[in-house]
């Protein structure tokens, strides 16, 4: 039966992410004054999307035909490994460091597709891309040595399991969470760092690299990058925030969980449409000072838990 | 609750070691003390002493209110809007503060109150701010930021009176109110607020 609930948690999130991109928009168009596009627009553009043929650059190769596939594959199974609402505290999958690198190997092709279509754009979004990423790995591995050190475990439902049966808020894991919310937006192109609504030349890191997809592989290009921020929404509610999370396998508390769970969610999306109506694009030399800062701020939770 | 004033103390001491803009600061400066005044008073609901009440009401009343009122006003009146060269830029000024409050942590490991390590660390971010920078203003907020680290210092302690409480918050307003003054005569006879300048006075 809990087996069913782990499939079932991980469905729910893999379909409930078209919604959730729905709401950051609507939440951005209401902040801003606009009238909103439905809730559901998401799922209508993928539908419409993956009714279009594709169009291929002549100069691309094999990568090309294979990275969106293998990007939403990836996406995929990361979600397969994250605990959404439901966790007894006995883990079979869900090392960090593989969650990590499948978030990796979305970002490696989706960087080799930006390369490969030989447009001048692409290869400036790719450039961009990895730049940041080179910074904001170390702050990756800093916070999964925190969490370690924390829960001595790199299992993420051992770590969500330990975290939840601490007594309030830690001193460390608030700051450790500060860490991985800057971590959180700088890995997934949103505002202080890119900006995901243009395709203006001077703001574009993620959308230059797949300026070149359509039709069906924009599609899957785009699902894979909204399954990237939802499970690394997950991620950072279960390691920082687990309140409400159940292990039992009944009806009601697996149904207040999730309720639990969506609001969570809903709270960090409203923060994080709240940030990027409030505050201007950073020049691209300034986002490492903004990765330093979490950096930073990661050592420093290492060490308060440490010492 | 304590502990989580005690970390956006934390996390505002290193955001406000890289800031730019005179105006970020002030305000991560109004928000520290508006913590440290939430600090005050969840002390004195938990221990009961009405002198933390006293000081929640001081430190509301000049940190909060006064001091970055007077910050706001001598910005406006130099027209300084953020520090373009500053001696510690940007990312290294984040790295070098993570890892001085790294060492302090390690250091002071022997003392369990986290209040007393938060105002050491305080003292060491409101120096390195100061010597980080050139501009008068934003020096003069390390130095607030200091003030704010010896109040941690002072809660910390047990036993000591209101008339030590009463010292340091008036201490630190007229120190903001001389350093108002200070930075507009700077800048009325510079032109610039820029602390290099300084040296010109020799003959």
């Amino acid at each position: 039966m809990k087996y069913v609930i782990y499939i079932i948690q991980s469905l729910m999130l893999l379909l409930l992410t078209p919604l959730f991109m729905g709401i950051i928009k609507n939440l951005k168009a209401s902040i801003r004054g606009y009238e909103a596009c439905p809730v559901l627009q998401p799922y209508y553009n993928i539908a419409k999307l993956f009714e279009k043929g594709r169009v291929l650059s002549k100069s691309s190769s094999i990568i090309t035909l294979i990275a969106p596939t293998l990007c939403l594959c990836a996406c995929v199974t990361a979600a397969f490994m994250v605990p959404v609402f439901f966790n007894d505290g006995n883990p079979f999958v869900g090392n960090l460091f593989i969650i990590i690198f499948l978030l990796g190997i979305v970002k490696f092709f989706i960087t080799l597709t930006g390369l490969d279509s030989a447009s001048a754009f692409g290869g400036m979004g790719s450039s961009r891309e990895l730049f940041i990423s080179m910074i904001a790995e170390p702050v990756m591995f800093l916070t999964v040595a925190f969490l370690y050190m924390e829960t001595k475990s790199l299992n993420i439902f051992a770590i969500n399991t330990a975290v939840a049966g601490m007594a309030g808020f830690d001193v460390a894991n608030c700051i450790a969470a500060m860490g991985f919310a800057v971590l959180l937006v700088a890995e997934n192109a949103r505002m202080p760092v890119d900006n995901p609504e243009t395709h203006l030349e001077l703001t574009m890191i993620h959308e230059a690299m797949i300026l070149d997809t359509s039709g069906r592989d924009l599609a899957l290009m785009e699902l894979s990058s909204w399954i990237k921020l939802m499970v690394f929404v997950t991620i950072f509610i279960n390691c920082f925030f687990p309140m409400g999370m159940t292990g039992a396998v009944a009806f009601v508390p697996v149904i207040l969980s999730f309720i639990a769970y969506i609001l969570k969610v809903l709270v960090i999306l409203a923060v994080i449409s709240l940030v990027e109506c409030s505050m201007a694009k950073f020049r691209l030399f300034r986002v490492p000072e903004l990765l330093s800062a979490a950096f930073s701020l990661s050592l420093v939770a290492i060490v308060i838990n440490f010492f | 609750m304590i502990e989580i004033l005690i970390s956006v103390i934390l996390i505002s001491a290193i955001a406000m070691s890289g800031f730019r803009r005179a105006r970020m600061l002030n305000r991560g400066f109004a928000l520290q003390s508006l913590t440290i005044a939430l600090l005050c008073l969840a002390k004195g609901y938990q221990t009961g002493e009405y002198h933390y009440y006293i000081l929640f009401l001081l430190t509301l009343i000049t940190k909060v209110v006064i001091i970055p009122l007077i910050i706001s006003r001598s910005m406006v009146h130099s027209k300084l809007e953020r520090e373009t060269d500053m001696i510690l830029s940007g990312s290294w000024s984040y790295i070098v503060t993570g890892i001085a409050v790294a060492l302090s942590f390690i250091f002071l490991g022997n003392f369990s109150d986290y209040l007393f390590r938060v105002g050491c660390i305080l003292i060491i971010t409101g120096a390195i701010l100061m010597m980080g920078r050139k501009k008068a203003i934003t020096q003069m907020i390390g130095l607030l930021t200091m003030e704010n680290g010896v109040v941690l210092f002072e809660i910390s302690m047990v036993k000591m009176g209101s008339i030590i409480e009463f010292g340091i918050v008036f201490e630190m307003l007229i120190l903001a109110m001389i350093m108002g003054i200070m930075i507009f005569n700077i800048n009325k006879t510079f032109d610039t607020l820029n602390t290099d300048y300084l040296s010109n006075l020799k003959e």
